[in-house]
């Protein structure tokens, strides 16, 4: 079995590639919502709405940190970063993905193996 | 701004207020770098904006605590509530009196506890004034009721309905214009006799010389006096002067009928036989009238002064000469429809020779209609003016007074929509506590699921232990 996939409900999609965005380094709205989408290989589109909602409770938890708001080329922009929190959580997700994958994987591999014998 | 950014900046109002002052200028500048310059209207932007605010106010009710929120949104609701529901009182409801030919609708109002007092919203003129309901155990529900002369509207009489007693209304009376109501005492020691308005809903209270009860008997056609009685006989009030003045004789009065075409009234007393005394308005007694056991109401007296109405059994009433002479042959007109549990009663008036009847169940459990009759002392045709639902037995007829001078040439208009004025002050304030503890607990319940919510979220974001 997957260890601890019971202990917390998994992080959803689009917090997950929030989180991940910031990986390579503090980001500004915009960006994170060009780079979630990079990342995700076009899946997840953020609104603005949803990225701020998303933000929002990312800081509460302590999993990003806002740094202060500046204006460039006439916008209001705020960078966020990702805390080490952040990096143990984003980092406890994607092994938990990665051993759901591996199980599935496992698991296709044989049943190849048997149709082939 | 154009028509898109306005778009844009209506959804952003979906976030509180709070929110919008830390991050609405970062959240537009997101907004605006996603949507381009002149903007395009992107519908996920616009849902996200909108979702996202909503979202952000349940998380603030969460962070905010359940209760003090429940406590500032039933605040909130019952003072704006109320304040709506005082200002809805206070507006509309009334209906100027009219001048020309008035008209009954074709079926009265059903009983309802949700008439407006005529003093709170004024019927104008009335033509019909009646009491509906009765006493049961302790559920009196008796009401004085006025239907409306120009309208299709209707209106209870709050101060005969206040001063009744054992399931009855107060004693009352309705003018002959239709534009008063005067409501005697049962001897709550009121000791007077209260002039209710119809147009303007005010009240004028005339005192009586004597303690007791005091029921008005019969109102004198040029509208300016009152028969009445108090203590132990009839006196006259003048209602421009507020002075009364007794008639002598007249021990055990029990009821009275002005003559419309002379300074006269017929007076019937309980111990006074079968027999009805015509007095002269300053108190000289001028004869004798034999009623034959039958009895005489405020109406009885014909517009022409010839004949004097005899109600006797409840399925016929007779007539008799105003003037002593004995009427041949004698006229004794049966109430049609009367009979079994149903009895007919004068109403008055609608021409010299075309009495008036309303025909009711006699006893409290029989169901049905109580039946306006016009017909003619000839014979011949009988008109239906109105009727009244009384089918839960309790919600009787009773108490009838018709405006004299406004029953010859009443019609029946087109039924209609009934006009009960507005909703009485303690449904509104029952309903807006009601909704008030409905909001408390919505509020409640919401914060509720919004803080379990924001906990689930939380703790989905938690750092793992460390293995």
């Amino acid at each position: 079995m997957l260890g601890g996939m019971g202990d917390k409900p998994p992080l959803r999609e689009p917090t997950y590639f929030v989180l991940a965005s910031l990986l390579d380094g503090p980001l500004h709205g915009y960006a994170i919502i060009g780079r979630a989408e990079q990342l995700s290989d076009g899946r997840v589109r953020l609104s603005t709405g949803t990225l701020y909602g998303a933000l929002d409770r990312l800081a509460t938890a302590g999993l990003v940190a806002a740094g202060p708001e500046e204006v460039v080329e006439g916008r209001t922009r705020r960078a966020y970063a990702l805390t080490d929190d952040g990096l143990a959580v984003l980092t406890a997700e994607a092994e938990r993905l990665q051993a759901a994958a591996r199980v599935v994987a496992r698991k296709v591999r044989t049943m190849a193996r048997g149709r082939l014998a | 701004m154009s028509a898109v950014r306005h778009v844009y900046a209506v959804a952003l109002r979906a976030y509180p207020s709070g929110y919008r002052r830390a991050h609405a200028a970062e959240l537009t500048s997101t907004l605006h770098e996603v949507v381009g310059d002149p903007p395009r209207l992107v519908v996920r932007e616009l849902v996200g904006l909108l979702v996202g605010g909503l979202r952000q106010r349940v998380r603030g009710l969460a962070l905010l605590g359940g209760r003090h929120a429940a406590a500032e949104a039933l605040v909130v609701v019952v003072v704006g509530l109320a304040f709506v529901g005082l200002q809805w009182s206070s507006e509309g409801g009334s209906v100027r009196p009219g001048t020309g030919p008035v008209a009954f609708a074709p079926e009265s109002p059903a009983y309802s506890h949700l008439t407006a007092d005529v003093e709170h919203a004024p019927i104008g003129r009335a033509v019909a004034l009646y009491q509906q309901g009765m006493g049961v155990e302790f559920f009196d529900t008796p009401q004085a009721l006025v239907l409306g002369a120009d309208e299709t509207a209707t209106r209870r009489i709050g101060l005969a309905t206040d001063r009744g007693r054992h399931g009855d209304a107060g004693p009352m009376l309705l003018s002959p214009d239709g534009r008063l109501v005067i409501v005697g005492d049962l001897g709550d020691g009121q000791n007077d006799l209260a002039l209710v308005d119809l147009s303007s809903g005010g009240v004028r209270r005339l005192q009586v010389p004597l303690p007791g009860e005091v029921h008005p008997l019969a109102w004198a056609p040029d509208g300016g006096t009152v028969a009445y009685s108090v203590g132990d006989g009839l006196h006259l009030l003048d209602l421009a002067t507020g002075a009364s003045r007794s008639v002598p004789r007249t021990a055990g009065v029990d009821a009275a009928a002005f003559s419309p075409t002379a300074p006269e009234i017929a007076v019937q007393l309980r111990w006074g036989g079968p027999d009805v005394l015509v007095f002269a308005l300053d108190g000289a007694r001028l004869r004798t009238l034999d009623m034959r056991g039958g009895s005489i109401g405020p109406n009885s007296w014909s517009p022409d002064g010839r004949l004097i109405a005899v109600e006797d059994d409840g399925t016929t009433v007779g007539f008799v000469r105003a003037d002593g002479a004995l009427l041949k042959p004698p006229v004794v007109v049966p109430v049609p429809g009367a009979g079994g549990e149903y009895r007919g009663r004068f109403a008055g008036w609608a021409g010299s020779s075309r009495p008036v009847f309303m025909v009711a169940a006699g006893t409290a459990g029989a169901p049905g209609r109580a039946r306006l009759l016009a017909t003619n002392l000839a014979g011949g045709e009988v008109r239906q003016l109105t009727k009244i639902s009384t089918h839960a037995g309790n919600e009787a007829v009773s108490s009838r007074h018709f405006a004299a001078d406004l029953l010859p040439g009443a019609g029946v208009r087109p039924a209609g929509d009934w006009d009960r004025g507005p909703l009485p002050l303690w449904f509104r304030f029952g309903v807006v506590l009601a909704v008030a503890a409905l909001s408390a607990w919505v509020v409640r319940f919401a914060g509720s699921w919004a803080r379990r919510r924001e906990r689930r979220l939380v703790q989905r974001l938690a750092v793992p232990e460390p293995t």
